[in-house]
């Protein structure tokens, strides 16, 4: 075979492997019941080989997929390949065995041809709920795992297809709505079923050990792809720094550090050391939500190389035991998206002030959640729900775009034809919020203004926002972005200004002003002269 | 002295070739492909075709076309800059649009809307609100007409504001008081270009709508007898008609290639029309178009009425490349073997001496095909990289059959298009699918399409209501049916619409079409819903029904039907056959010339030659 054959061959087996997890992800898209999985597209599929190695995933939320590599290991540590047998399913949404928070339940499939396990085929998937103190299963102020559900440490849950009666009655007993726990989980069966006859079909077809090595030689890829991009980082270092603006139970910030080393090799560290120690609220990471950041940079860093397990060959992670980042069981953890999120965008700021071929700056770093919701004037109930996204950083290639969901999140918003269908509210503006954006040649997105008024009756506003105190960093020279704001107006003029987090009445007549934060800038704005500063 | 026949001329105008399919009754039906000339009029070129093919112009009864005009012109943003009139408060949505992003592995995702289209500073805000039930809340403020001073003569100007499809009072006042200060002015209404709720998707396809009215009526005008034209749902209608909302032209060419892949299809289909740049993936389900309520071209989404079409840029112009040892399949360019200056599959193909030297009339050249080869790969072997590109398409178009409910294996794949035939076993084979059936004049698929495509026209209007307030569309059902037979009847056209439901599960905000007779039972309905969204999404979770949008199509025959075209023949070349020199069933490897386009039978397929003209490809074994 000639070398291009060869190479043709890779990209082949690539293309169908990542095909076939794409295909996992519409079907578990198209089969899931719960909204957040539906509409909110909160799950993802992937392709794991025995030894529990990422070997290909799926077109989806980069930092869902990531999040599923020690999840697998976790579940493998339990239950080893070479114990697996055909309709075999393993389960687990533990923190302290590679889950990410109680609500997202990974399950896994062995596929085997010539009678040996030749691959594991994963599903993860933010269920409903899974019980805990509040429906929904993330309650903003737990104090500890017990009170966020039931937590599946790896279980043996299906056995030859068949589902352990036990462990369905101890689900269904332990949810507030166990039709569509199970309804979900049959969805993520069927996906890691359909892979696990497909990639039977195509080890059938090829032999099991031609698979293998087609395999190792996609992961080899990767890890020589990172390895030259790698080669162009300067050894040294670089740090960045944030904060959450609270836990969850009290306003005390939370600040994250990382700090990104590129070694000799070529391989690259990333050391949280200086997050702040575990909290009480349930801010708290577990460590799959920092891989997942990592393995999102290392993309960043080689776009071209397949998104396996070879990347993180030149990965040492440090994450600081009792950290926020990495905390001690029983920390409460289902409100981990904002510190994901937030190391993400630090990790983002250190790798652009490492990264010798200018990279985007940093985005606004948060998904703001608002929840509306009260009785007009006849009492009936209305309310609905708002995830809105602030500015994306500026870049080498131009400015940032203005409001846009960014690596964790990919929500849409609420067009206001929808909205105002909803409830009796109005929205008297979507706009760009003038001036938001860091300043820089190529200055940061712009946050979004929206203002809503309550026509009629009494209303509650639950906000849960991020940066009100500090905004989004630069990047090459590029100034910070705006912090985000809300305040009510009340129809007299006064105003009332809103910390980050908040519930608050809302009456009718009253005005709700959000702005959300702007994106850093990038490089030196220019002088009026046209001269970079 | 004869008697003049009456031809029916179709007319596919696409970037790089223009195909005439002509037919008369009593007649061999007549098909011709030309490169396309740049700068030439349209009524001037097709004249020039019909000519050639021997046609007065006397004897044209009738003219249709299809063209990707509308499609180009917004794909590479030379479709016009267009002002914007919206609701106080709104006039920055262009920029804003949904917030997600479309590729989630994107470094530079693109802007919603592209900045060509909507300059900044062409957008009036205008006071005055129509509440959510279609009420006026807040009247009409003055319109800044003086802005309007800025715009060039013959602008075009979308209007836009907030719930305008439940009261479209506000909208015709303010084009009423535009059309009195600018008469030049050229505008689009948003509750006409598409009566759907949601602001920024209304927007962005009154945007694209507004920006080709001056284009296309340029480029379109000047026909001595007035065309029909193909629009995006699949049927024609008069240009006039076409250029009064013209965004439903994008996918024009397209669109009449479905229709060609549903009139062979057997069942359950795939198309696959594989051109110069794009390949375009359709489906067929039962012998009809799925339908789809937007189009995509480039980043672009737009909504819009349309059959189910996805366009993969990967054609025989896809340029090839070597990057750290990889083959990497870029850009459409020109083919080195026709006077371009980069390796394509196309080159490829012939190095591989799977093409003949002559092609549609255009020379072909294989030595300038194997240096353009050597000089990115080190070598004139072309096949790795066609191998790849066919992997990627098979693919694709397996993951976009399995979306919407049809089975890869159990479908038949109709390949069209000048490189679809080429690849379509080995494509084939790759996804599953066990036969493939080429048409008697596959590079030709769209003016074939185009000439059996019915007149037709639709009308849509949004509501929000369960399935048990369905006597509630009764009345908007019958009006709408009466405005469309109405419509038809001006054009020399009798019809009858039907209904079709846009229906979701409360909660759900993408719905699935639901064809309704007004007066069936409501548990039918509730069924055929469940078994539709069984069908297409795997399961029918139950629950609440609702009614989202009713939709009214009327649809009738236009002329007499094409008949057999005949197979389009080619000189014979070593190592090929003539594709009508073949005529019991032959396995595969094997080459088949046609004039317009060259079969490929790989090894372990079966070609069987059919009476009506199409080629059968089967995998054997």
């Amino acid at each position: 075979m000639t070398s291009l054959q060869a190479a043709a061959e890779r990209d082949i087996h690539r293309l169908a492997l990542e095909g076939l997890a794409d295909r996992m992800q519409d079907s578990l898209l198209a089969a899931a019941l719960s909204p957040v999985a539906r509409e909110g597209m909160d799950c993802a599929a992937a392709l794991f080989l025995p030894d529990g190695r990422v070997l290909a995933q799926a077109h989806s939320l980069p930092l869902l997929l990531g999040g599923m590599i020690p999840a697998i290991a976790g579940l493998l540590a339990a239950f080893p390949a070479k114990n697996l047998a055909e309709g075999d399913g393993l389960l687990t949404n533990d923190p302290w065995s590679g889950g990410t928070h109680l609500p997202d339940l990974i399950v896994a499939r062995p596929a085997i041809a010539e009678g040996r396990v030749i691959a594991i085929a994963a599903t993860i998937l933010h269920h409903q709920d899974v019980g805990g103190i509040a429906p929904g299963s993330v309650p903003p102020d737990a104090k500890d795992i017990f009170q966020e559900g039931l937590r599946l440490p790896p279980l043996l849950w299906r056995r030859g297809g068949v589902e352990d009666a036990g462990i369905a009655t101890i689900l269904a007993a332990n949810s507030r709505t166990p039709g569509m726990l199970a309804g979900d989980l049959a969805a993520q069966w069927a996906a890691v079923s359909l892979a696990a006859r497909e990639l039977a079909a195509m080890a059938g077809a090829m032999g099991a050990d031609a698979f293998a090595a087609a395999g190792q030689s996609l992961l080899d890829e990767a890890r020589d792809t990172l390895a030259s991009a790698l080669d162009t980082l300067p050894e040294a270092e670089a740090s960045a720094e944030d904060a959450l603006e609270g836990d969850g139970r009290s306003a005390t910030p939370v600040p994250l550090r990382v700090t990104l080393r590129r070694l000799p090799g070529p391989r690259l560290a990333v050391d949280f050391t200086g997050s702040a120690p575990q909290t009480e609220g349930p801010v708290n990471a577990a460590p799959s939500g920092l891989l997942a950041a990592c393995f999102a940079l290392l993309r960043r860093i080689a776009p071209e190389a397949p998104a396996n397990h070879g990347l993180l060959e030149l990965l040492d992670l440090t994450l600081p035991e009792g950290s926020v980042v990495n905390p001690r069981f029983p920390a409460a953890v289902n409100a981990r998206t904002a510190t994901v999120k937030l190391a993400c965008n630090a990790l983002f700021a250190a790798h652009a002030r490492l990264s010798p071929v200018p990279v985007p700056a940093p985005n606004a770093g948060v998904a703001v959640v608002l929840s509306f919701g009260g009785r007009d004037e006849a009492g009936t109930p209305w309310m609905f729900t708002e995830i809105l996204a602030g500015g994306a950083g500026g870049g080498p290639l131009g400015p940032g775009l203005p409001a846009l969901s960014a690596d964790v999140s990919n929500a849409r918003n609420l067009p206001a034809e929808m909205l105002e269908r909803a409830g009796p509210v109005r929205v008297e503006e979507i706009a760009c919020r003038a001036g938001s954006g860091g300043s820089g040649l190529h200055p940061g997105g712009e946050g979004v203004r929206r203002v809503y008024r309550l026509l009629s009756g009494h209303a509650e506003i639950s906000y849960r926002g991020e940066r009100h105190l500090s905004g989004a960093p630069g990047a090459q020279g590029g100034g910070a972005g705006a912090p985000a704001a809300a305040r009510i107006i009340t129809p007299d003029g006064g105003v009332r200004h809103l910390p980050s987090k908040a519930r608050i009445p809302w009456e009718a007549g009253q005005l709700f002003i959000i702005e959300t934060a702007g994106g850093g800038g990038w490089g030196r704005p220019r002088t009026p002269q046209g001269e970079s500063t | 002295m004869s008697i003049a026949a009456a031809y029916d001329i179709a007319c596919d105008v696409g970037g790089s070739f223009v195909d005439v399919v002509a037919h008369a009754p009593g007649r061999a039906p007549l098909l011709l492909k030309r490169a396309h000339p740049p700068g030439m009029a349209l009524p001037s070129l097709i004249a020039a075709l019909l000519g050639e093919m021997g046609i007065a112009a006397a004897e044209v009864a009738r003219l249709r076309l299809s063209t990707t005009l509308a499609t180009n012109a917004l794909a590479s943003g030379t479709a016009s800059p267009v002002a914007l009139v919206t609701t106080q408060g709104f006039c920055d949505v262009p920029e804003l649009g949904r917030q997600s992003r479309r590729n989630p592995d994107a470094l530079y995702p693109p802007p919603p809307t592209p900045p060509w289209l909507a300059p900044r500073g062409w957008r009036i805000e205008v006071a005055g609100r129509i509440g959510p039930k279609g009420e006026e809340a807040v009247p009409l403020g003055t319109v800044a007409l003086d802005r309007l001073s800025r715009l060039p003569q013959g602008a075009a100007v979308a209007i836009c504001l907030l719930f305008s499809p439940l009261n479209p009072l506000h909208e015709l006042a303010v084009a009423e008081a535009i059309a009195i200060a600018r008469p030049d002015l050229r505008l689009s209404l948003s509750h006409r270009v598409d009566p759907g709720l949601r602001e920024f998707e209304r927007m962005l396809a009154t945007l694209a709508d507004a920006a080709l009215k001056p284009l296309l009526a340029e480029a379109l005008a000047g026909f001595d007898t007035a065309p029909w034209v193909l629009r995006a749902e699949g049927a024609v209608a008069p240009l006039a008609e076409a250029l009064a909302q013209p965004l439903g032209l994008a996918m024009s060419g397209p669109a009449a290639g479905v229709l060609a892949v549903a009139a062979w299809a057997e069942g359950d289909a795939i198309g696959l029309d594989m051109g110069g740049t794009t390949t375009e993936i359709s489906l067929v389900r039962s012998g009809r178009p799925l339908p789809a309520r937007e189009i995509g071209i480039g980043d672009l989404r737009l909504r819009c009425p349309s059959l189910d079409i996805e366009s993969l840029p990967l054609g025989g112009g896809t340029t090839l490349r070597l990057e750290g040892g990889r083959i990497r399949l870029g850009p459409a360019a020109r083919p080195a073997c026709c006077g371009g200056d980069t390796a394509t599959l196309t080159d490829a193909a012939l190095a591989a001496g799977w093409l003949p030297e002559t092609l549609s009339g255009l020379a072909l050249d294989v030595a300038a095909a194997r240096a353009a080869l050597h000089a990115v790969f080190g070598t004139a072997d072309g096949l790795p990289a066609l191998a790849l590109a066919e992997a990627s398409i098979a693919e694709q178009a397996r993951r976009i059959a399995l979306r919407r409910g049809i089975d890869p294996v159990r479908a038949v794949l109709v390949a069209g298009g000048g490189a679809g035939p080429l690849h379509a076993a080995a494509i084939a084979a790759r996804m599953g699918t066990r036969r493939v059936l080429v048409p008697p004049a596959p590079g030709l698929l769209s003016a074939t399409g185009l000439a059996m495509a019915p007149a037709g026209a639709g009308l849509e209007q949004p509501c929000d209501l369960p399935l048990d307030a369905i006597a509630e569309l009764l009345a908007p059902a019958a009006t709408q049916a009466a405005a469309l037979t109405q419509k038809l009847a001006t054009w020399g056209i009798a019809a009858e619409a039907r209904h079709v439901l846009e229906m979701a599960y409360a909660g759900q905000s993408e719905t699935l079409p639901i064809p309704w007779r007004p007066g069936e039972a409501i548990e039918t309905l509730a069924a055929r819903f469940d078994a539709e969204h069984a069908a297409r999404r795997g399961h029918a979770p139950g629950g609440a029904r609702r009614i989202l949008a009713l939709r009214s199509l009327a649809r009738a025959v236009l002329g007499p039907s094409p008949g057999r075209l005949p197979v389009t023949v080619a000189a014979a070349r070593p190592g090929a056959l003539p594709r009508h020199a073949l005529n019991a069933p032959a396995a595969g490897p094997l080459l088949l010339d046609g004039i317009d386009a060259t079969i490929r039978v790989p090894p372990g397929w079966m070609a069987t030659p059919r009476a009506d003209g199409a080629l059968l490809l089967e995998a054997v074994g």
